[in-house]
């Protein structure tokens, strides 16, 4: 596999990419800048997070590789000398970078903000675990994307994945391990959101292996 | 043929792509149903056919963007998924989008960076008389500026085949003629070409052999002239004070009329009605003969096969 066609193509989605990463990193900043002002804007800024972290999942995945797809880029690259394989390693890696990068700076900026200012440091795992489960679902997402355009599954999983949140910040917070310490200064790493954490970073290699795999023996393209 | 031959290692006559017994069908429907095709070196091969007659078939096949059902297609002698078949093949296709904020510019240099020996970026927008658009944002252009773009992005490669599907949908006259131009400069360098078009008199321009496709069967093959020849019909015209009913009653005349002073006469046997014509009319002038048109043959061609 030349990996130089793989850089290319990478740097490429990069560049088409790049007003969405800018724009959720804009987004994330003010929702951060917001946050130590009151407990009001705390929970405002910290809800703008969680949505710009899952606007910029679905706009990427639509973009790099839906709508990619609809508009025949893809049949166009893979009629020049590319494989399918750079082609699908170059999705994966570009949408992680677009992805990740935005999501790990906003996720340690969220961080420092919370031990450098008076809010209190407990939030710290529930914060991490919320950014750990907005990476599973881009992950879910992203397998799904890699491999089918039917916009039943893609709209489906895009539903549970808005809903999923909703449900997965309160169920931490209930969490007897976790809801004592919240409002505290003591950073309580409990098993349960560890293995939360860890099920779902397992949950989301594994969707983007098989949905490797399966899109790696694609033989029709058009 | 070996599998795995690079071009350098193929022999003169090898083609470049082929499609041996080559059978593709999409549910009930048969796009393609044992076709027999080749590109040779050097030849610009126009593909006709009405519309689902499987000419995009046959090109997807060729790149390795479907699979047959059975048969086999070779490209460079290799198998079309084998990427190595790829790179010395260049492809225009329809209705592609490319990306929108990328400035032409930049679209051609990374369709550069896919190949081995690429031209430069001004190399490939000087042979497509596109210097002008390289600036501009691939979203700006208009639909001809949009396939003049991707016709610089099919030859940046230097490709020795070339496949052209529809290549001057929306172009206005000069640009076609500017992109004719460019195709047999490229024909003149060794490229061969497969061209894919609803404008008969393109192919009738440009391609050295014609394959008629309908239903996914080839239904003829040869160069302009011999499937013209499938139409053997000639076209006089002249002033003549002649009248067109007599005309009509001569043997071989299929066809007369007179207007304004002009006669227009369609015969099986032109040769024999001109002789006739002159004998019968010394003050006879502005005689122009022309062969049927290969869009005649067409008509003709896919009306049988219908």
């Amino acid at each position: 596999m030349s990996h130089s066609v793989v850089r290319q193509l990478v740097m490429k989605d990069l560049r088409v990419a790049w007003p969405l990463i800018f724009g959720s990193l804009v987004l994330g900043v003010l929702s951060l800048v917001l946050s130590p002002w009151s407990a009001i804007a705390f929970f405002v800024g910290g809800s703008i997070l969680v949505v710009a972290l899952i606007l910029l999942n679905i706009m990427l995945v639509m973009g790099n590789l839906i709508n990619e797809r609809k508009e025949k880029i893809r049949v166009f690259l893979l009629s020049m000398p590319v494989s399918t394989t750079q082609y699908n390693v170059a999705k994966l890696v570009s949408s992680m970078i677009a992805y990740g990068v935005p999501a790990v700076v906003l996720t340690l900026a969220g961080v420092i903000l919370l031990v450098a200012t008076p809010l209190p440091n407990g939030f710290i795992p529930l914060f991490v675990a919320t950014s750990v489960h907005c990476f599973f679902y881009f992950c879910v997402l992203l397998a799904f994307a890699l491999v089918t355009d039917n916009q039943t599954w893609i709209t489906t999983v895009v539903i549970f994945g808005n809903v999923s949140v909703s449900f997965v910040i309160p169920g931490l917070i209930n969490l007897s391990s976790m809801g004592p310490s919240l409002g505290t200064e003591v950073v309580v790493w409990s098993p349960d959101v560890v293995a939360f954490m860890g099920v779902e970073l397992v949950l989301a290699a594994a969707a983007l292996v098989i949905s490797f795999v399966v899109n790696s023996r694609q033989t029709e393209f058009v | 043929m070996s599998g795995s031959q690079p071009l350098h290692a193929l022999d003169a006559d090898a083609p470049l792509a082929e499609l041996v017994g080559a059978i593709k069908r999409y549910g009930n429907t048969v796009a393609l149903d044992g076709v027999h095709l080749d590109v040779r070196r050097g030849e610009v091969l126009a593909l006709l056919g009405p519309n689902g007659a499987g000419k995009s078939t046959a090109i997807s096949l060729w790149l390795g963007l479907l699979q047959p059902d059975a048969g086999e297609a070779r490209l460079m002698g290799l198998s079309p998924l084998d990427v190595e078949s790829r790179r010395d093949v260049g492809v225009m296709m329809q209705e592609v989008a490319l990306e929108p904020l990328l400035r032409v510019r930049e679209l051609v240099d990374l369709a550069a960076s896919y190949y081995p020996d690429p031209l430069t970026v001004d190399e490939a927008l000087a042979l497509t008389r596109t210097t002008e658009l390289g600036d501009k944002r691939y979203a700006k252009l208009s639909g001809g500026q949009k396939r003049q773009a991707q016709f610089a992005i099919a030859v940046v490669g230097r490709p020795r085949l070339l496949f052209l599907d529809e290549p001057t949908v929306g172009l206005d006259v000069q640009a076609r003629e500017t992109m004719w131009r460019a195709i047999r400069d490229l024909v003149a360098r060794g490229s061969s070409v497969v061209l894919t078009t609803h404008y008969l008199d393109e192919a009738e321009a440009l391609a050295n052999r014609v394959v008629v496709l309908a239903k996914g069967r080839v239904i003829a093959s040869g160069s302009v002239d011999e499937i013209r020849s499938v139409v053997s019909r000639t076209h006089i015209s002249c002033a003549s004070a002649l009248s067109a009913d007599d005309v009509r009653r001569w043997p071989s005349v299929l066809e007369a009329s007179n207007a304004d002073r002009k006669l227009t006469i369609t015969a099986t046997d032109g040769e024999s009605v001109v002789r006739r014509l002159l004998a019968a009319d010394h003050e006879l002038r502005h005689l122009e003969v022309r062969p049927a048109a290969l869009s005649e043959a067409f008509t003709e061609l896919t009306k049988e096969a219908a």
